[in-house]
C-alpha cells in the first residue's frame, strides 16, 4: 500500500511538503493561540487574495512576491493601529479583513477572472514542485532560527507585557516580527493549504494541545506532533480515498481537538 | 486514564488504525485498475472524452479515462485530486481542450514533463479563424461589453476556448486528436483516423439545426455564457451584446443596464444562457425587453455517452427553434 504511494513524485513531493510545513504550523500556533491572534491569521490569510490582486495590478508574473509584500505590509499595518487603542483589536482585525478581501475580490472578479485565482481558496498540495519546496525548506530554517532566538522573549511578551518591557524587552519589534513571521508563514504555504483552511492548521494542533498540557514545553511538543501527525495521516486518506488533501487534515485535527477537549476537562 | 503522554499515544494509534481500517475497506471496494499493458488515454473534460472515445472505438488495448468525473463543470476552477494525480502518473497520454480552459495544465506539465499532452485547442487555431476574428472584433470595439468579459476569462487565453460548441470546430478537435493519438500509438494509427472519419460523418448526418439556422440566419442575438458564441456563429446569427454570466462572479449593475440596452437597441428576439448560473438574470432580461431568453446546455455535464455530442446539440437547436 505504501509502496504504491510513494511511487508516485507528487506523493513524494506532497510528504515533504507537508514535513516541511506542519511542524511550522504547530510551532507558531502555540504562540498564535497563547497570544489570543486566531483572528489575526485568519485575517492575513484572507488578505491573501487582495496581494494578488495588487501583483496583477502592477504586472508582477509571480504573485506570491506581491502576496508576501502585501502580508507584511499588511500585518505591520494591523499591529500599528492596534497599538492606538482606538478600537477594540477583534473589530479592527474584522474591519482589516473585510476591506482587504473585498478589495481582492473586487479587483480579481473585474470582467469575470476571479475563477482564474479561485483554486487558492481550497489549496492544492499535490502540484507542489521541486524548486517551490525548497522556498519551504528555507521558510523552514527562516522560523526555526527565528523561534529558537526569540521564544523566550515571545513567551514573556505574552504573560505579561509590561512585566516583559521592564526587562528590556522590546515589545513592539518583537511583535512585529512576530507579525511578519506569520505573514511569511501564511502567504508562502497558502497556495497548499488554502484560504478557507489556513487558519484551521494554525489554530487546530495548537488547541488541541493546550488543552491537556501542563507547561510551554510540553504545549509546543505536543502541538508539532499533532500537527505533522494531522498532515500524514491526512495525506494518506486522502491518497486512498481521492478526497482533498486540506479537508482531510483539517479533520484529523478536529478530531484530536475533540478527544483532547474531553480529556482536558475531565482531569 | 492519568498518564496524558499514554492517552495521547492511544488517541493517535486508535486514529490510526480507525484511517487505515477505513481507507482499505475503501479501496477494496472501489478500486478499479487499468491493465498495465493497456495505454491510457486521460482525457480532461467531457467534450474531449467523449470525441476520444469515438476516436479510440473498440480498439483493444487503449483505455480512455476522464479526469474525476464527468459531472466536473467549468475546467477553469477544478483541483486535480489523488486520483486524477495517479493517473496522470500512468497515462500515456493527456487530451486536453486547451487554450487556457483546463488552469491546472501549468502545474501538470511541471510535475510531469514528459508526458504527452494533445492540445486540441492548439491543433486547430488556425484552420478555424473564427476563433480568432472574436477577439478582434473585440478589440475594435472597446465600449462593448464583450470586451470587458471574454478577454480576461479563463486564465491566459486571449481567445474563447469554448471551441467544442461548433461542431465545425469540434470535427477539427476529434481530426486532430485521431493525429495526436497515430503519432503516440502508432500500431493502431489506421484505426484512429477511421475512426475520427466516420465520427465526424455521423456528425454531419446526425446533428439537426431543426431550421434554426434559417430562422436566425443574419438575426441580432445576445448571449449570456461566451461558450454560446460558436452557437450563434454556428446558427450564422450576429451576436450584439455578451455577458459572460460566471458562478464565482457577481455582474455590475452598470454591465446588466449596456446589456439590456443592446438587446433593446439590436432588436434582439432570444438570448442564449445557461441554466446553471441560475435563471434570475434571464427572468430580468425577459422582464425589462421582448426578447426570449433559451437555456442551453455547454456539455460539460455529461454522462459518459458516445453519442452525447449530438444528443445535447439537437437539444440545443430544438429549443432554439421552439422560442421563435
Amino acid at each position: 500500500m505504501f509502496s504504491e504511494m510513494f511511487s508516485y513524485a507528487f506523493m513524494v513531493r506532497a510528504t515533504i511538503a507537508i514535513l516541511l510545513i506542519s511542524p511550522l504550523f504547530g510551532m507558531v500556533g502555540t504562540m498564535i493561540v497563547q497570544k489570543r491572534m486566531a483572528y489575526f491569521s485568519d485575517a492575513l490569510g484572507h488578505s491573501a487574495l487582495t496581494g494578488i490582486a495588487a501583483g496583477v495590478i502592477m504586472g508582477i508574473a509571480n504573485t506570491t512576491i506581491s502576496m508576501i509584500i502585501f502580508g507584511i505590509c499588511f500585518a505591520l499595518l494591523l499591529n500599528y493601529i492596534s497599538r492606538k487603542g482606538l478600537s477594540s483589536s477583534d473589530t479592527l482585525i474584522s474591519v482589516f479583513a473585510s476591506c482587504a478581501t473585498a478589495l481582492g475580490l473586487a479587483i480579481l472578479s473585474r470582467g469575470g477572472s476571479f475563477a482564474n485565482y479561485s483554486a487558492i481558496l481550497v489549496g492544492d498540495i499535490l502540484s507542489i514542485t521541486a524548486s517551490e519546496i525548497i522556498q519551504l525548506i528555507v521558510l523552514f530554517a527562516v522560523i526555526l532560527v527565528f523561534w529558537c532566538v526569540s521564544i523566550n522573549r515571545l513567551t514573556a511578551i505574552s504573560i505579561h507585557a509590561t512585566l516583559a518591557k521592564s526587562r528590556s524587552i522590546s515589545v513592539r519589534i518583537m511583535e512585529d516580527a512576530f507579525a511578519v513571521l506569520i505573514a511569511l508563514l501564511v502567504m508562502l504555504s497558502i497556495k497548499w493549504v488554502g484560504i478557507l483552511l489556513i487558519n484551521a492548521l494554525l489554530i487546530l494542533p495548537a488547541a488541541s494541545s493546550r488543552n491537556i498540557s501542563d507547561n510551554f514545553r510540553e504545549y509546543t511538543y505536543l502541538s508539532i506532533i499533532f500537527s505533522i501527525f494531522s498532515g500524514i495521516v491526512g495525506l494518506f486518506v486522502s491518497y486512498f480515498t481521492d478526497m482533498a488533501t486540506g479537508p482531510m487534515i483539517v479533520i484529523i485535527a478536529s478530531v484530536i481537538y475533540f478527544a483532547t477537549y474531553i480529556y482536558g476537562k475531565d482531569r | 486514564m492519568k498518564n496524558k503522554f499514554l492517552f495521547v499515544l492511544l488517541l493517535l494509534i486508535s486514529i490510526s488504525i480507525v484511517s487505515f481500517c477505513s481507507t482499505f475497506f475503501y479501496v477494496k471496494y472501489n478500486k478499479t485498475e487499468v491493465a498495465r499493458d493497456d495505454i491510457l488515454v486521460m482525457t480532461s473534460c467531457n467534450p474531449i472524452y467523449i470525441a476520444t472515445s469515438n476516436v479510440v472505438g473498440d480498439i483493444d488495448g487503449v483505455t480512455v479515462e476522464n479526469l474525476s468525473q464527468p459531472t466536473t463543470g467549468c475546467l477553469h476552477d477544478y483541483t486535480l485530486t489523488t486520483e486524477d494525480m495517479k493517473n496522470l502518473a500512468a497515462c500515456d497520454v493527456l487530451v486536453v481542450n486547451g487554450g487556457g480552459m483546463e488552469g491546472y495544465l501549468d502545474d501538470v506539465i511541471a510535475a510531469y514533463p514528459n508526458l504527452s499532452i494533445i492540445d486540441t485547442f492548439e491543433a486547430v487555431e488556425d484552420t478555424y479563424p473564427i476563433i480568432k476574428e472574436k477577439d478582434e472584433e473585440s478589440e475594435e470595439d472597446e465600449d462593448h461589453i464583450h470586451s470587458e468579459t471574454s478577454e480576461e476569462h479563463h486564465h491566459d487565453s486571449e481567445f474563447n476556448s469554448h471551441i467544442w460548441m461548433s461542431e465545425e470546430i469540434f470535427a477539427g478537435q476529434v481530426t486532430a486528436i485521431a493525429d495526436g493519438l497515430a503519432q503516440i500509438d502508432s500500431n493502431h494509427a489506421k484505426e484512429y483516423k477511421a475512426n475520427a472519419l466516420t465520427f465526424n460523418d455521423t456528425l454531419g448526418k446526425y446533428i439537426d439545426k431543426a431550421g434554426v439556422d434559417q430562422l436566425l440566419g443574419g438575426k441580432n442575438v445576445a448571449i449570456l455564457h461566451e461558450a454560446f458564441a460558436y452557437t450563434a456563429q454556428s446558427l450564422g446569427a450576429n451576436i450584439v451584446a455578451t455577458m459572460d454570466l460566471d458562478e464565482e462572479r457577481q455582474v455590475s449593475a452598470g454591465e446588466v443596464s449596456t446589456f439590456i440596452d443592446e438587446i433593446v437597441d439590436n432588436d434582439v428576439k432570444v438570448v442564449f444562457a445557461e441554466y446553471d448560473y441560475g435563471s434570475a438574470m434571464g427572468k430580468l432580461i425577459e422582464e425589462q425587453t421582448d426578447a426570449k431568453v433559451v437555456y442551453l446546455e455547454t456539455l460539460v455535464h455529461g454522462t459518459y455517452d458516445k453519442d452525447d455530442y449530438i444528443s445535447v446539440l439537437n437539444k440545443n437547436y430544438a429549443l432554439i427553434s421552439n422560442s421563435l
